[in-house]
C-alpha cells in the first residue's frame, strides 16, 4: 500500500494519522541512518541513543512537517544537529576541527582502478572493506559526515550542504577531501 | 549525484562492509512510540455523562432517606395523633362498628379495632352495637379523649359540627368521671363495653350485687344508649 509512495508522501500521511506510513518510512531509512550514526560516534550505545532520539524528534515534529525539502535531507539535518549536541556533551573538540585538510586534492586521479571481482578475492575484499570503515571513522568529523551523507543518505552536494548548514562549495570540498584520503588509504593497503 | 567526486569503486567497497542494523528492541520502541503518537484519543464524554454516576447515587440516597422518614412518620402517627375512639360510640350506639369507625375518623382507626368489632358482632346481639374504637383505645388514652373528640370533628366533615360536639363532649365527660371512680371502673373504662358488662356479670355471679349495681349504673352513665343484655336489665 505504501510501497510506491515517496518519503515525503509517507511523512505527510503519518502527519495525518497513518501509523503504517511511518513504519514504511522507518523500514526504508532505519539501517542507513543507524550506520551513519554508528560510523560517526564510534559506539553502538551512543548510536542507539542518537538513533532513537532522532526518530522520536521526527515523530514529535510531524504536526509541523511540510515538504520544504527531501525527507532524507530533513532527517539528516536533524541527525546533524543531534550529533553536534552529542559531540559537545562528550567534549570532543574534534567536531570543531571541521578542517578541510586541502593537502591531497590530486589523489583522486592517482587512485588505482578497483580490483577485479574474482571469487578468490572476496575474503580479501571483505577485510579491505572493514579497513575502509576504520579509515572512514578516522576522517575529520566534517569530512566523515559529508562522506557518509553521500554514501548512506545518497544526498547530492546541495542536499548535503542543506543538511549540514554549509554552502555547496564547502560540502563539495569536504567530500573531495574525504574521498581522496580514503583512496590514498586503500592504495597503501594494496 | 556527486558525479565529480563520488567514486563508484569506493562506494561498492564500502557497501561490502558489515551492514550493521539497529537492534530489534530499538525498532519496536520507536514504532510503538510512533503509533502511540497518532493513536486517536478516546472521545471525551460530555460533562453531564461524567456526572451520571454520582448523580444517580445521590438521587438514590435522597430517595431512600425520604422514604425511610415517611415510613417512620406513618408508623408514629397512630401513637401520637390517633383520632378519638371513645366519643363516637356515645352518639351512634346503634350503628354498625364500621359506621362508628367512620364517624371517628376512618383513616386513623386501627385495623385491630375493626377486627375486634367484627368479633363482638359475632358474639351476639348483646355486644353487637359495641363501638370499635372503644376496644382499640388504650387505657392511657383516656386523658386525651376530649382533644380527640375535637379531632373527630375535624375528620368527619359530613356530620354537622354542633352534633359532633354534643356527641363527643358527654362521652368524654363520662369517661373522665369513670376514670376518677373505683378501681373496677377504671379498669372497665379501659375495657370494651362488652368486657365491662362481662365483668359486671362476673361480679353478680360472685354475689357482689352492690358493686355490680354500681358498675352497671356507671356503665349506663357512660353508654346511655347501649342496649343491655337481658340478664343485666333488672
Amino acid at each position: 500500500m505504501h510501497e510506491g509512495m515517496s518519503d515525503e508522501a509517507l511523512m505527510l500521511a503519518y502527519r495525518d494519522g497513518d501509523a503504517a506510513a511511518f513504519e514504511a518510512l522507518y523500514r526504508r531509512w532505519r539501517s542507513r541512518l543507524y550506520r551513519h550514526l554508528l560510523r560517526q560516534c564510534g559506539s553502538a550505545a551512543f548510536a542507539d541513543e542518537l538513533f532513537q532520539d532522532i526518530w522520536l524528534k521526527m515523530v514529535n515534529a510531524r504536526k509541523g512537517y511540510e515538504v520544504a525539502a527531501k525527507f532524507s535531507t530533513w532527517m539528516f539535518r536533524i541527525a546533524h544537529n543531534r550529533l553536534i549536541d552529542h559531540y559537545r556533551a562528550q567534549g570532543r573538540a574534534a567536531m570543531v576541527s571541521y578542517d578541510d585538510d586541502p593537502g591531497d586534492a590530486d589523489l583522486v586521479a592517482d587512485l588505482p582502478a578497483a580490483a577485479t571481482e574474482q571469487p578468490e578475492r572476496l575474503v580479501e575484499r571483505k577485510a579491505l572493506a572493514q579497513e575502509l570503515v576504520k579509515h572512514i571513522e578516522a576522517l575529520p568529523a566534517a569530512q566523515r559526515e559529508t562522506f557518509l551523507l553521500s554514501e548512506e543518505g545518497e544526498l547530492t552536494l546541495e542536499e548535503i550542504a542543506a543538511a549540514t548548514g554549509v554552502n555547496r562549495e564547502t560540502a563539495k570540498s569536504r567530500l573531495r577531501y574525504a574521498v581522496n584520503k580514503l583512496r590514498a588509504a586503500l592504495k597503501d593497503l594494496r | 549525484m556527486n558525479e565529480d567526486f563520488r567514486d563508484e569503486q569506493l562506494s561498492r567497497l564500502y557497501r561490502e562492509a558489515d551492514r550493521i542494523e539497529p537492534p530489534r528492541a530499538l525498532d519496536a520502541a520507536i514504532l510503538a512510540a510512533a503509533r502511540e503518537a497518532v493513536k486517536p484519543a478516546p472521545p471525551r464524554r460530555a460533562w453531564w455523562q461524567a456526572w451520571t454516576l454520582p448523580m444517580g447515587v445521590a438521587a438514590t440516597v435522597v430517595l431512600t432517606v425520604t422514604l425511610t422518614l415517611m415510613v417512620q412518620q406513618e408508623q408514629e402517627r397512630p401513637m401520637s395523633e390517633a383520632p378519638p375512639t371513645q366519643g363516637a360510640p356515645a352518639t351512634a350506639p346503634q350503628e354498625k362498628p364500621d359506621a362508628a369507625a367512620d364517624l371517628a375518623g376512618k383513616p386513623a382507626a386501627p385495623r385491630e379495632a375493626k377486627q375486634e368489632a367484627v368479633k363482638r358482632e359475632a358474639e351476639g346481639p348483646a355486644v353487637a352495637p359495641a363501638p370499635a374504637p372503644e376496644t382499640a383505645a388504650p387505657a392511657g388514652a383516656v386523658a386525651s379523649r376530649a382533644p380527640m373528640a375535637e379531632s373527630a370533628k375535624s375528620v368527619a366533615p359530613a356530620r354537622p359540627a354542633a352534633v359532633m360536639r354534643q356527641q363527643a363532649a358527654p362521652a368524654a365527660d363520662a369517661v373522665e368521671s369513670r376514670a376518677k371512680s373505683a378501681p373496677l371502673r377504671k379498669e372497665a373504662v379501659g375495657a370494651a363495653p362488652a368486657q365491662w358488662l362481662e365483668d359486671i356479670r362476673e361480679m353478680k355471679k360472685q354475689g357482689k350485687e352492690k358493686e355490680a349495681a354500681e358498675a352497671l349504673a356507671e356503665f349506663r352513665k357512660a353508654y346511655p344508649d347501649y342496649r343491655l343484655p337481658e340478664d343485666l336489665r333488672q
